[in-house]
Formats: C-alpha cells, sequence, structure tokens
C-alpha cells in the first residue's frame, strides 16, 4: 500500500469535530474553509475505519466554508448567518462553533458572534480549534476543557427556560481523555471499563458514545469522582476540581488487563471511600476472569513460542496501557515504546516511569521516519500499530497488529483493547498475527499446507 | 487605589508618541504607588524601552519562537518603579503574520496566569497604530481591555488615523468591545492645534482627556533612554503625565466614538487649511472656529 497522506494524529479542528460527534444533542458549527470541514467529517471516519453514525449524521457538518472574501474582509457576518441557519436545520441541545486556521489567522470576533446568538435565547458557545494549534488529541482537550466549563450552565439556561428535571444520576464518575475516533477503540475501551468500575456500585459516565448526551454533560460538575485516563483530560479534571471540589484520579492510562484495572479500581473505590472488602471483591472477579480465559492459551503460547520482541506505537494511554500488559501480563519484551501523541514535555518523565523501565527505548515522536528508522533501530518480532507502521512491518518481516489510528483497512466498531475483554482480545489478535506469519513463512518455505506441528524454534 | 485591574489600550498613528505616552504614564502610576504592567503590542517591541533600560527583553513571540515552555520570568523584566515590563514582539519584517502574533503572545500571556500572579492595578497596552487586520483589534473585543485612548497630533495624518481607529471601536463596541476612553493630544506646537484637536473630538462626538505641549524636556529624555518622571521628575512635562495617568484611572467613563466618513474628513480639514491660510499659521485661533 502507498501512503499518500499520512494522517495519523489529524489537526485540533478534527479531535473537536470528533468528540462533538459523540455526544448525543451536540451539533458542531465548523468556521473554516470548506476543505477543512469536508475534511475534519471525512477524517472521522479514516482513522478508526468507520466513523460511524454522529448526532447530525454520517456527513452532515455546519460549516461557514469560508472563500477569498471573507479571508479579506472578516468572517464574522458569514458565521451570523451560519449559526442562525444551524439553529433552523439541525435540533440539537447546544451548538458549538468550532474555529478553523483562517478566522484564527485572520481575526474574526467570533466571541461576539456567540453573544449575539446567545442574546437571542440559543445555546451557543465557541472554541478555538485552528489546525496550527496542534493535533487531534490537543483539539480533543481544547474543547473539553471549553466544555467542562461552560457547557453545564448554558444548558442548566436552556433547561430554565424549557422548565426542564434535573438529571437524577449526578452522583458518578466521570472518565475523561480518551479522545472518540483518535484513540482508535475509544467506543468499546470505555463500555468495557464502565462495567468493571460499575462494579463498585457507582454509576459511570462515559459522556461519549452510545447513550451519552448533553443531559450527561449537564450533570457533569456534580460527579463524585474525575478519572483521567490519558494526559489529555487531566487540565479538566483539574478545572472541575477547583471550581466544584470534585476529587479526581490521575491514573494517567488506559487500564488493560486485570493488573492495571485492578491498580484503576482500588484508586478509584478508596477515592469513594468504598470498604476494602468491597474493592477486593470486584479486583478479584477481575482475575478470576482474565485467568480462566488466559489458561486456553497456555498451551498455544508455548506450541508457537508465544514469547517475542516487541515494538509499540501509539498515543500515551494505549502505548502504556499494552505495554504494561503485554510485558507484565503476557510476557513479552519490549523492544521499543513510541509515544505519538506528543504531549506536554513536562508530562514525559511520568509517562517513562509507567513504562516501568521494561522497554529497551522509549521515543516521543510522530514523525514516521523517525518511527520507522526506530523500529529498524529495535528490530522487533511484532509491531503494536496503526496502519503507517506497515511498511516498516514489511521491512521487519514482524507482523503488524493494528492497535492505533489510522486502522487502515481494519474496521472498528466495538472492538476493544481495555479491561478484561478487551486483554485477552489483544492476546487473540497478537497470537493470530504470529501464528499466522508463521505459517505463511512455514507455506513459503515448504510449500506446505497449514503447518499445525510448528513448534518453537 | 483601585480594586480591580484596569486595563486600558493605547492608539494611534505610528510614531505619534503613543509608546513615549504610555510609558510616561506607566511610571506616573508606578510613582504614585500603582502596581503596573505595561505591555508593548507592536513587532518593533521598543514599547518600554524607556522605562527598563536598553538591555535586551526577550518579546513573547522570540520565546515561542525558540519552542518549549516559556515562563513569565523569562519574557517580562521589572523597570522604572516596578513596572512589569512586557513585549509581544512579532514576525522578521515583511514575513509571516504579525496580527496573528499579537494575538497569540496574550493568549499565552493569560495562560501564563500574568494577571493573578501579578495582580495589576493597571496594565496599559501600547498597540501598533494601523488596525490593519483582526489581529491588532484583539486588545479592543469584548473582555480584554475596559477603554482605549487615541494618541494624536494635529497633522492631518494622525487625525486620519483616529478617525480610523474610531471605526474599530464603533465596530467592536456593539458587541461589548472597549469604548473610547478619549484622546490624548500630543506634540501640540502650532496655536491652532488644540483648536484643532478638539473641534475633531465635537465632530466624532469625542473628548480630549489631556494636551501634551512638544517639548525638549520629552525629547532629552527619550535620548538618554528614560521617561520623563525619572529624568526630570518635576518638570512641567511631568505634572502633565502624571494628571493624565490619574485622570485614567479615576475616570472610567467611555463614549462609542462616531467617526467621520472619507470626505467628510476631507472637507473638514479643507476647512482647516483655509482658516489657517487665511490666519496664519502663528495667528491665536479660538476654539470651535470651524462651524
Amino acid at each position: 500500500m502507498t501512503i499518500v497522506h499520512e494522517d495519523r494524529n489529524g489537526c485540533a479542528l478534527h479531535g473537536g469535530v470528533r468528540l462533538l460527534g459523540a455526544i448525543g444533542g451536540l451539533v458542531p458549527i465548523v468556521h473554516a474553509n470548506a476543505g477543512c470541514s469536508l475534511g475534519a467529517t471525512l477524517a472521522d471516519g479514516t482513522p478508526s475505519g468507520s466513523g460511524g453514525p454522529r448526532y447530525t449524521g454520517p456527513l452532515e457538518t455546519s460549516s461557514t466554508t469560508l472563500v477569498e472574501r471573507h479571508v479579506v474582509f472578516g468572517g464574522g457576518s458569514r458565521l451570523r448567518e451560519q449559526i442562525k441557519n444551524t439553529v433552523k436545520v439541525l435540533a440539537g441541545d447546544a451548538y458549538v462553533v468550532l474555529t478553523g486556521c483562517v478566522p484564527e489567522v485572520i481575526g474574526d470576533d467570533v466571541p461576539a458572534m456567540v453573544k449575539e446568538a446567545r442574546q437571542q435565547h440559543f445555546p451557543v458557545l465557541s472554541v478555538a480549534t485552528p489546525g496550527f494549534n496542534g493535533n487531534a488529541y490537543r483539539g480533543y482537550e481544547t474543547l473539553l476543557n471549553t466544555l467542562v466549563d461552560q457547557l453545564p450552565p448554558l444548558l442548566d439556561e436552556a433547561a430554565a427556560a424549557a422548565d426542564a428535571a434535573p438529571d437524577a444520576t449526578a452522583e458518578a464518575i466521570n472518565l475523561l481523555g480518551i479522545a472518540p475516533g483518535q484513540d482508535a477503540f475509544w467506543e468499546g475501551d470505555l463500555l468495557e471499563l464502565e462495567g468493571w468500575i460499575g462494579r463498585l456500585g457507582v454509576p459511570v459516565r462515559r459522556l461519549v458514545g452510545v447513550g451519552q448526551t448533553s443531559a450527561d454533560w449537564r450533570v457533569l460538575p456534580r460527579a463524585r469522582l474525575n478519572v483521567v485516563l490519558s494526559p489529555w483530560g487531566r487540565e479538566a479534571a483539574r478545572r472541575l476540581h477547583s471550581r466544584h471540589g470534585t476529587p479526581f484520579v490521575d491514573f494517567g492510562w488506559l487500564p488493560v488487563g486485570s493488573r492495571d484495572l485492578a491498580l484503576l479500581i482500588g484508586q478509584i473505590g478508596q477515592s469513594l471511600g468504598v470498604a476494602a472488602e468491597g474493592i477486593a471483591a470486584v479486583t478479584q472477579a477481575l482475575d478470576v476472569r482474565e485467568r480462566h480465559f488466559l489458561q486456553k492459551f497456555a498451551a498455544s503460547y508455548l506450541h508457537h513460542g508465544l514469547q517475542q520482541r516487541v515494538a509499540i506505537v501509539g498515543g500515551t494511554a494505549y502505548a502504556i496501557g499494552l505495554a504494561r500488559y503485554l510485558a507484565g501480563t503476557l510476557g513479552q519484551t519490549l523492544a521499543a515504546v513510541i509515544v505519538t501523541d506528543v504531549p506536554d514535555e513536562s508530562r514525559r518523565p511520568d509517562i517513562t516511569a509507567a513504562l516501568g523501565g521494561g522497554a529497551e527505548a522509549v521515543l516521543f515522536s510522530d514523525s514516521s521516519d523517525e518511527i520507522a528508522a526506530a523500529l529498524t533501530a529495535a528490530a522487533p518480532q511484532v509491531i503494536f500499530g496503526s496502519v503507517i507502521e506497515a511498511g516498516a512491518a514489511r521491512a521487519l518481516d514482524a507482523p503488524l497488529v493494528i492497535t492505533a489510528a489510522p486502522t487502515g483497512h481494519s474496521p472498528v466498531l466495538v472492538r476493544s483493547y481495555a479491561g478484561i475483554a478487551g486483554a485477552l482480545a489483544l492476546a487473540e489478535d497478537f497470537s493470530a498475527a504470529v501464528i499466522r506469519h508463521q505459517a505463511a513463512a512455514d507455506e513459503h518455505a515448504a510449500g506446505t499446507a497449514w503447518p499445525l506441528s510448528r513448534r518453537a524454534a | 487605589m483601585t480594586k480591580r485591574t484596569q486595563h486600558i489600550a493605547i492608539y494611534g498613528k505610528g510614531g505619534i508618541g503613543k509608546s513615549t505616552t504610555t510609558s510616561n504614564i506607566a511610571a506616573a502610576l508606578a510613582d504614585a504607588g500603582y502596581r503596573v504592567v505595561q505591555i508593548g503590542c507592536d513587532p518593533k517591541a521598543d514599547s518600554t524601552v524607556t522605562l527598563r533600560g536598553v538591555n535586551y527583553l526577550p518579546t513573547v513571540l522570540d520565546r515561542t519562537r525558540e519552542g518549549g515552555r516559556v515562563h513569565l520570568e523569562d519574557i517580562s523584566v521589572v523597570g522604572f518603579r516596578g513596572v512589569l515590563c512586557i513585549e509581544a514582539g512579532g514576525p522578521v519584517p515583511g514575513v509571516g503574520c504579525a496580527g496573528r502574533g499579537i494575538n497569540a503572545a496574550i493568549s499565552l500571556l493569560q495562560d501564563l496566569h500574568l494577571f493573578e500572579e501579578f495582580k495589576p492595578d493597571i496594565v496599559l497596552y501600547d498597540v501598533l497604530g494601523d488596525v490593519v487586520c483582526g489581529g491588532f483589534a484583539v486588545p479592543i473585543r469584548e473582555g480584554l481591555t475596559d477603554r482605549v485612548y487615541v494618541v494624536s497630533s494635529s497633522d492631518f495624518m494622525a487625525i486620519y488615523a483616529a478617525n480610523n481607529l474610531f471605526k474599530a471601536i464603533q465596530k467592536y463596541a456593539p458587541s461589548g468591545g472597549a469604548k473610547l476612553g478619549g484622546i490624548i493630544a500630543n506634540g501640540l506646537i502650532a496655536p491652532y492645534a488644540r483648536p484643532l484637536i478638539d473641534d475633531f473630538a465635537v465632530q466624532t462626538e469625542t473628548r480630549v482627556v489631556q494636551y501634551i505641549p512638544r517639548s525638549s524636556t520629552v525629547a532629552q529624555a527619550e535620548l538618554h533612554g528614560t521617561t520623563v518622571i525619572e529624568a526630570a521628575p518635576d518638570s512641567a512635562h511631568a505634572a502633565i503625565y502624571r494628571e493624565l495617568g490619574e485622570k485614567i484611572v479615576a475616570d472610567d467613563s467611555s463614549v462609542v466614538p462616531q467617526p467621520l466618513g472619507v470626505n467628510d474628513l476631507r472637507d473638514w480639514a479643507r476647512q482647516w487649511g483655509d482658516l489657517i491660510l487665511r490666519e496664519g499659521a502663528d495667528a491665536p485661533v479660538p476654539i470651535r472656529a470651524v462651524a
């Protein structure tokens, strides 16, 4: 496959559009060039194979589609017109103006347009997400911070006007930091975590994905606890803490397997004041479940020599989560861990520390050339990463397990690599990739069919 | 002493004496015990020179260009009587986008919690004279500054620039932008200068808050790289700047100016030209000479 356009992390606008698409009742209004909104819409589907239905539909995105006239004379009045029309044709609980590069460079007074709409009692807010501010993770973070600050009061205002009753499930745990679309397996992963964390007896709000709507965001400040699963949710949790006093657990990565999930559930339980026995009941269940299925795996693990040198390429949450599980539970050797979401320098020592010194090489980079060179140098037997690593994998004759965006020809519906089900799926996909690779090599060498008798060298 | 931080933007044509005036206001207020921040919003980055000496102060955008995390102490220096001096800076002349630069620099200062940390009584933004794009209008938009003052001499081009700034203020005022505190009439020499500016204020429904005659005291202080407040604290001009500073702090009233149309401004100027030609440039002119 020839990669013509390599889009690993998208841009801030993409991150914003993807987050809004994952929340029922929120309508994005993209204030940017025509190409930007179409790009953001198409890119919504690209990283994870299939973007799926968004609140406003699979392709519908309200956009100001700026042209030269607006660049020269300003795009403010075009945005005014677009807001006015969008609230007429797209039903929503709130409308969020996301700005692209052009209005941010020319200095459109977007807040003034939003203020006008608010004066007419339309629930509108705006967030600056120019692509030059950073990648889709940065856009996710920027929008998340604005939403936790501004969306609940905006929705309260609208609800008061409509005389709606407050939500009954205010006392919940919020999960923050997993970026819809950019983190390819976000939806399945959050559903998996919701199930296990919920066993502590407190409802869990994923805030994004199936069944999650503006109603969940409206009561978000009244949560008992915020749980942060990547560097990108920390600032939002910090703001909620300073404004509403909500405590937070800054876990920092996605728990894969019983060991890390027990660690997370322990921290959450302690923070909520759950009795030690209550926490133990949940964590023991994790262990029992994982052990039961991994035992099935033991024979083929030995038979096929599944202890390998592996390299992991992905965003912070997934790179750490996968590395700790692959090395800590599945006994793999970490030849390299490459973190691709460009976290702040200040966060990097924590990320390296979370890897526990188990990796031979740790690299922070989003450059595919650098990543390919690092992979070549590390010479892993198996690569966990995105479709962009396909070339390096081929050159190294190493099987590639798709665990990051863009996923290429590997559509993602509800697949997960988190928690227990996700960890077991990872064991399945990893072993299948290695065994298929061995089989293909044998077939090539001997011209035989499926090599049932292959043993570890 | 004010309770709340007042944010004041000072605009005007290039070379009209914005930085000199702003720095002297800053020095006068600091001398009177106020906590003052002066932010130069001009790519030339020379707004605060007379407050801090000629030592190199890296601009906000210099530091941003170098990459990495920017700290407040890297981009600010404490000048005369504790005035915190900051220069937004900009790209090399002829490249990039200075308007976006101003926007980015101000965003960064907010991210660094400058105002929460330093807790100033007054923040002065010394802004490039010609509001050529949206970026340079950022200081007059909603939420950033409380009032705008425009520095102008009696020269037509300075008045023309002031009239253009009034257009920008008029545009943003309905959506919550800062309004005009008044005109600072600067560098006045000829007898007609003051009545001419007064008349411009009448025509545009604004007001003049202070008259600053041209003076060798100001020129000399500039040549020595200091403010008048520092170089000649007891001079008549120091008193003028002190009075101006107190007026800005004490009087928070402001108006939406009514700028003249291009042809109206031309016609108005021509009448003044005729008058000066008729009476002689040195003749005393009564205020409201032109009806």
